[in-house]
């Protein structure tokens, strides 16, 4: 069966190149081969993409989103990037901002003091951390009424979640990130692949990059919370993103492939996910994370070893970073291997 | 003044390329200019060589040492791994991704100190990597060697062949082999920037040692300064013996002398307790450019750097190179100090619980 294809990837980089971009990540990454984790699965060829090598402050897939993020702050002339997020995305953001030099306030949900993990990086990272409430909608809430605030005061503040470019951001930098990784394929002779990673923006990018480049990839989500249990937000996005880009085609429903049989609870690592860190780490040397990579490799694996993928097509696994909450989790973690 | 040039890059690779080594590092690593720290300080420009993104296991110096140990352990057809180290050491929890990658068993054997509970930071990455912990219940080390002998003779007898790391040579020749041949991509990527002198930093130890003898068997203008972070080896002694072990290894034609080795003892406090300069130079080097030290070792040999610029001890014209060597995961298991620090020095409270 041979894709249609949409543009050349000559074309698609010409588009991505007139979008505002600063740079702040290391690329392209790593694309390695798990030999011993392969053996381990007696599964097919697996590769994995370092994006948890993309250099700042202990990686990550979102240093690939901040990138047209802060341009987008630094474009629109503000001074105060104020996001509402404790995690991953938050300690990114708080490194991306003390880069390019912007303020960055981030709204959390009540916080365990000492800080450890993503926060502990963040303060150091010169960012003011404000707590709100416990739910996530508490938590954008409070950032508008810290805009409407900071704007009264006279600053001139970038409330990310409000921001067409927040989602956008994400979809884009993995269209970027869909040629990086096809050359790298490229040079080690291979073309079909089947690509797992946490589900989100950085998914809709591969599945839209492969798409347009006419790429015989199969892109499988693996949700880690309820968030995008819907399939608008993810059509939505990409339906966004070509528009605004003016690519020739987006992403039905169908076309995007997304499982949540590996979420339980969102942010708790499960004993799958334990189990997935365990075996990662003493098979390949590679440290993931409970609470997203930790669950995304877990539905590889049971991809493979019940036989739901063929043996002869190489998979790739987007490691998507998060490596900071692994130590905020560090006594689940333990426990579980010890009692396994 | 010319410096004489004994080995072009590409002679010293060849050089080195005598001895086996197990690829596990991945990649060059970046060599970034930190323009806000050196704005902050006021100081000459300075770059980081990022080889706390050598790859596995958060990286680190050790990736690149231990690409040469085990070169050595898989050639000589070693299947298990003996090696002791301090509680919570960066170079084991690399020394366990190395023997995890190259399918070795490893047995760690850890020496009396202060253990956490729960596991944290560099321990819990051991025991993700299935190194085999034994915690030793003496620092003599007499006894630890008896202890080490009667452990390979079990071993032996069980049919394997076990290599110990620290009563080889190899202890000296792989640090000292990583950084020789981290000498030529640093020169490659200093030339590319146009940049021929250069004033290196660096925890003082074998990637010390590896680095200052590349710089001068290719004839570099390179100045190192060592940082030690601990009393338990005397520098001027121990960088020559070293390199001249691995200078005897590849019959290469100079080694360096005592009167070559720059140490600044000033910065070191006691190990592995981090000082209040190196606290200070974490949260510095986090706000500007968002580089992460960690207290025990990089924040450290970055006190020392920053004090040796606010004192105007070195030229402001010739580029800094800092080595950052990695050691990320410490940072985690010193969470109250650097926020202790928070409190006294920004009034942010971020310890206690009200």
């Amino acid at each position: 069966m041979t894709s249609n294809t949409y543009m050349t990837q000559d074309a698609l980089a010409s588009v991505l190149k007139k979008v505002p971009r600063t740079p702040l990540a290391y690329l392209p990454t790593p694309l390695e081969e798990a030999n011993n984790l392969s053996k381990a699965l007696g599964g097919p060829k697996i590769l994995i993409k370092r994006d948890d090598l993309t250099g700042q402050a202990l990686g990550g897939n979102k240093m690939r989103h901040l990138e047209y993020r802060l341009a987008d702050a630094l474009r629109k002339g503000c001074d105060t990037y104020v996001y509402a997020d404790s995690k991953n995305a938050g300690r990114q953001t708080a490194c991306a901002c003390a880069k390019t030099g912007m303020k960055c306030i981030l709204v959390t949900p009540p916080l365990q003091r000492p800080y450890q993990g993503n926060m502990l990086l963040s303060v150091l990272f010169g960012a003011e951390l404000r707590e709100a409430g416990e739910s996530k909608e508490d938590g954008i809430s409070a950032a508008e009424q810290i805009g409407i605030e900071l704007a009264a005061a006279g600053h001139k503040p970038y409330v990310a979640q409000a921001e067409p470019m927040f989602h956008m951001s994400g979809v884009i930098s993995y269209l970027n990130a869909t040629l990086e990784l096809q050359k790298q394929l490229t040079d080690i002779g291979i073309t079909k692949v089947h690509i797992f990673l946490v589900n989100g923006h950085s998914q809709v990018g591969l599945q839209l990059g492969a798409k347009i480049l006419g790429l015989p990839w199969r892109v499988t989500g693996i949700g880690v919370g309820q968030d995008f249990e819907q399939d608008f937000p993810l059509t939505g996005w990409s339906e966004q993103v070509a528009s605004t880009l003016g690519l020739p085609t987006d992403l039905p429903a169908s076309e995007i492939e997304t499982t949540f049989d590996y979420v339980e609870t969102y942010s708790v690592p499960t004993k799958g996910s334990v189990e997935a860190i365990n075996l990662t780490a003493s098979t390949e040397g590679i440290v993931l994370d409970p609470a997203y990579s930790g669950k995304s490799m877990h539905g590889m694996i049971d991809y493979i070893t019940s036989g739901k993928i063929s043996p002869d097509v190489p998979v790739v696994f987007i490691h998507t970073g998060g490596i900071p909450k692994l130590f905020e989790h560090a006594d689940e973690v333990v426990y579980t291997t010890h009692t396994k | 003044m010319q410096k004489p040039v004994y080995y072009t890059p590409e002679q010293l690779n060849k050089a080195i390329e005598q001895t086996p080594r197990f690829k596990f590092v991945s990649g060059t690593t970046p060599l970034e200019e930190v323009q806000n720290l050196s704005r902050f300080l006021d100081g000459p420009p300075i770059f980081v060589k990022r080889d706390d993104l050598t790859g596995p296991a958060f990286g680190g110096n050790k990736a690149r040492h231990f690409e040469f140990a085990m070169g050595h352990v898989l050639e000589q057809g070693h299947d298990v791994v003996i090696a002791q180290y301090p509680p919570s050491s960066n170079a084991a929890r690399v020394m366990a991704a190395a023997c995890t990658k190259s399918g070795v068993r490893f047995i760690l054997l850890i020496k009396p100190g202060e253990h956490l509970n729960p596991l944290q930071g560099n321990p819990l990455i051991y025991h993700l990597m299935n190194a085999e912990m034994v915690f030793l219940e003496t620092s003599d080390s007499e006894e630890i060697l008896t202890e080490i002998k009667s452990l390979e003779d079990r071993l032996k007898q069980a049919g394997h062949n076990p290599f110990t790391f620290q009563y080889t040579p190899w202890a000296n020749h792989a640090g000292t082999l990583g950084y020789l041949h981290a000498s030529i991509e640093i020169a490659d990527q200093l030339n590319e920037k146009g940049i021929n002198e250069a004033q290196f930093y660096v925890v003082a130890g074998h990637s010390h040692a590896g680095l200052q003898l590349g710089g001068k068997l290719m004839g570099k203008p390179w100045h190192v300064t060592g940082i030690p972070v601990s009393d338990y080896v005397d520098f001027t002694e121990a960088i020559p013996s070293w390199t001249k072990g691995v200078s005897e290894l590849l019959h290469l034609p100079v080694s360096i002398t005592p009167e070559e080795v720059q140490i600044d003892r000033k910065y070191e406090g006691i190990y592995p307790v981090p000082t209040e300069a190196s606290i200070e130079a974490i949260h510095i080097a986090a706000k500007t450019d968002n580089l992460i030290l960690d207290p025990v070792y990089t924040g450290k040999a970055m006190a020392g750097l920053i004090d040796h610029i606010k004192k105007g001890l070195i030229s402001k014209e010739v580029p800094v190179v800092f080595i950052h060597t990695g050691g990320t995961p410490l940072i985690f298991q010193h969470a109250n100090e650097l926020q202790e620090n928070l409190v006294r020095h920004s009034g942010i409270d971020t310890l206690s619980t009200d």
